[in-house]
C-alpha cells in the first residue's frame, strides 16, 4: 500500500531514478527467472 | 481520534483518485495499442501506409484526447500525481538496455559526450545571447537556454532550482519544451527520410536536438529499432550534463545575485545525475555477458513498449497551454530560433562523428 502513496513527500518521487531502476530490475529478474515469457506468465501486445 | 481520522480519509480519497489516475493512463495506452494493431496493415488517407504510423504518435494523440476529457470534467489536477512521463520512460530507457550490446553502448557514448559538450556548450550560449537580445529576465533566459541545450522538462526543472527561478518560468518553459516537441516525434524522422540518414546519424541527431527524451525515444521508434536505440544512448549521455550545467548556473548566479543565498557544492552534481543512467548500462552488460534477454518478442521487450506508451501518453496529458498566455510571445520567438540553430548545428555534428568519425553499425 505504501507504494501507492505518491505525493510530493513520497521517497519515491524524489528518487525517480532509482524507484524505476527497481522497477526494471524487478521485471528483468522476473523475466530471468522465468516467471515472466515464453514458459511463464505471457506478455504480448 | 478525531483529528487523524479525516486526514487519514482525505489521504485514502487522494489514493483511489491517484490510482483511478493510473488505471485511465492505461486505458489511453490500451487504446493507443489497440489503433497502431488496427491500422498496421492498411492505407490510411493519403496513401500513407498504416505500418509507418508507430505507436509512440497514437500514444501521444490517446494523451491529448485524455486531455481534453480530463479538462471538460475537472478532473486534470486530480490524477496529476499520476501522470509520471519521467518514472515511466526511465523504466522503460532501463528495459531498453538489456537489448543493446555493450560495445554499442560505449561507441555511442564516447560520440555521445562529445557531441553533446559541443551541442550543450553552443546551443545554451546561443540561447542566453538571443534570450538577452529579446531583453528576456536573466532567470527565465537560464531556465530556457538550459531546456533547450540539455535535456528538457527535467533540465528547466533543475535549472529553475540552481537559479531559484519563479515556478510561473519553470511551467511556462515546460509547456513550451513539450508543446514544440510533440510535432517533433513527427516531422524529425520525416526529415531523416527524405535526408536518407542512416538509422545511427538520425538517432543522434534526434538525441541531440528533441529536447526532452520522452520525444527522442518517440521519434527514434518511429524511424526504426537502431535509430531508437541510438536517440536513447545519445540522450542518456546528454542528460548526465545536467548536474554539472546546474552547478555552474548556481554558481554563476549566486555570484553576481546578492539576494541568492544558495551554496552551491560539488554534490548537486551527483544529486542531478540521472541515475537511471547506471541501470541502462548495467542492463546492457548483463546483457552482453549473457544473462539476460531483452531481444525483439521477450517480455522484457514488450514491456519496455508498454512502459514508453504509457509515457507517450503522460505527455499528451502534460501539455497545458494555459501558461503560455502569460509571457507574451517573445520568449516563444527564442525558443523557436534557439531550436531551429540546435536543428542544424545536431545535424551536422551528428553526421561528422557518427557518420564520417565514428561510424557504428547497424544503420
Amino acid at each position: 500500500m505504501k507504494l501507492l502513496k505518491f505525493d510530493h513527500r513520497s521517497w519515491f518521487v524524489w528518487n525517480e531514478d532509482w524507484f524505476a531502476v527497481l522497477i526494471a530490475a524487478i521485471i528483468i529478474f522476473l523475466s530471468a527467472v522465468g516467471i515472466l515469457g515464453e514458459n511463464g506468465i505471457l506478455i504480448r501486445f | 481520534m478525531s483529528i487523524s481520522r479525516p486526514k487519514s480519509e482525505h489521504r485514502s480519497k487522494k489514493d483511489i483518485t491517484v490510482t483511478a489516475g493510473y488505471l485511465f493512463i492505461f486505458l489511453l495506452a490500451l487504446l493507443a495499442w489497440t489503433i497502431t494493431k488496427q491500422v498496421y496493415a492498411h492505407e490510411l488517407p493519403f496513401r500513407i501506409p498504416g505500418k509507418t504510423l508507430e505507436y509512440p504518435l497514437w500514444a501521444v494523440l490517446a494523451g491529448l484526447l485524455g486531455n481534453i476529457i480530463l479538462r471538460f470534467t475537472g478532473l486534470r489536477d486530480r490524477i496529476s500525481p499520476a501522470v509520471r512521463t519521467e518514472l515511466f520512460l526511465k523504466v522503460g530507457l532501463v528495459l531498453l538496455g538489456a537489448s543493446i550490446n555493450l560495445a554499442q553502448i560505449v561507441n555511442g557514448m564516447l560520440g555521445a559526450v562529445i557531441q553533446s559538450l559541443i551541442l550543450v556548450s553552443s546551443v545554451f550560449l546561443f540561447g542566453w545571447w538571443v534570450a538577452g537580445l529579446f531583453g528576456l529576465e536573466s532567470r527565465l533566459r537560464a531556465v530556457m537556454s538550459t531546456a533547450l541545450a540539455v535535456c528538457g522538462v527535467s533540465a528547466a526543472i533543475a535549472a529553475g532550482g540552481a537559479v531559484l527561478a519563479k515556478k510561473e518560468q519553470v511551467s511556462y518553459v515546460t509547456t513550451l519544451v513539450i508543446l514544440v516537441a510533440l510535432p517533433m516525434i513527427v516531422i524529425m524522422p520525416l526529415l531523416a527520410h527524405a535526408l536518407n540518414l542512416p538509422e545511427v546519424v538520425a538517432g543522434a541527431w534526434f538525441g541531440g536536438n528533441i529536447d526532452t527524451t520522452a520525444a527522442v525515444v518517440g521519434a527514434g521508434t518511429v524511424y526504426g529499432d537502431t535509430a531508437q536505440q541510438m536517440a536513447s544512448i545519445v540522450k542518456s549521455t546528454q542528460n548526465t550534463l545536467i548536474g554539472v550545467v546546474a552547478f555552474l548556473l548556481a554558481l554563476f548566479f549566486a555570484s553576481r545575485d546578492a539576494e541568492n543565498q544558495q551554496k552551491p557544492s560539488a554534490r548537486m552534481i551527483w544529486d542531478r545525475f540521472p541515475k537511471f543512467v547506471l541501470g541502462f548500462i548495467l542492463a546492457s552488460i548483463l546483457y552482453t555477458v549473457g544473462v539476460i534477454d531483452g531481444g525483439k518478442g521477450t517480455a522484457i521487450d514488450a514491456l519496455k513498449n508498454w512502459f514508453f506508451t504509457l509515457a507517450f501518453v503522460c505527455m499528451g496529458l502534460e501539455l497545458s497551454l494555459a501558461d503560455l498566455r502569460s509571457m507574451g510571445w517573445k520568449p516563444v520567438v527564442v525558443f523557436l530560433i534557439v531550436t531551429v540553430f540546435n536543428t542544424l548545428l545536431a545535424l551536422g555534428i551528428a553526421y561528422l562523428i557518427f557518420d564520417l568519425w565514428l561510424p557504428i553499425g547497424g544503420g
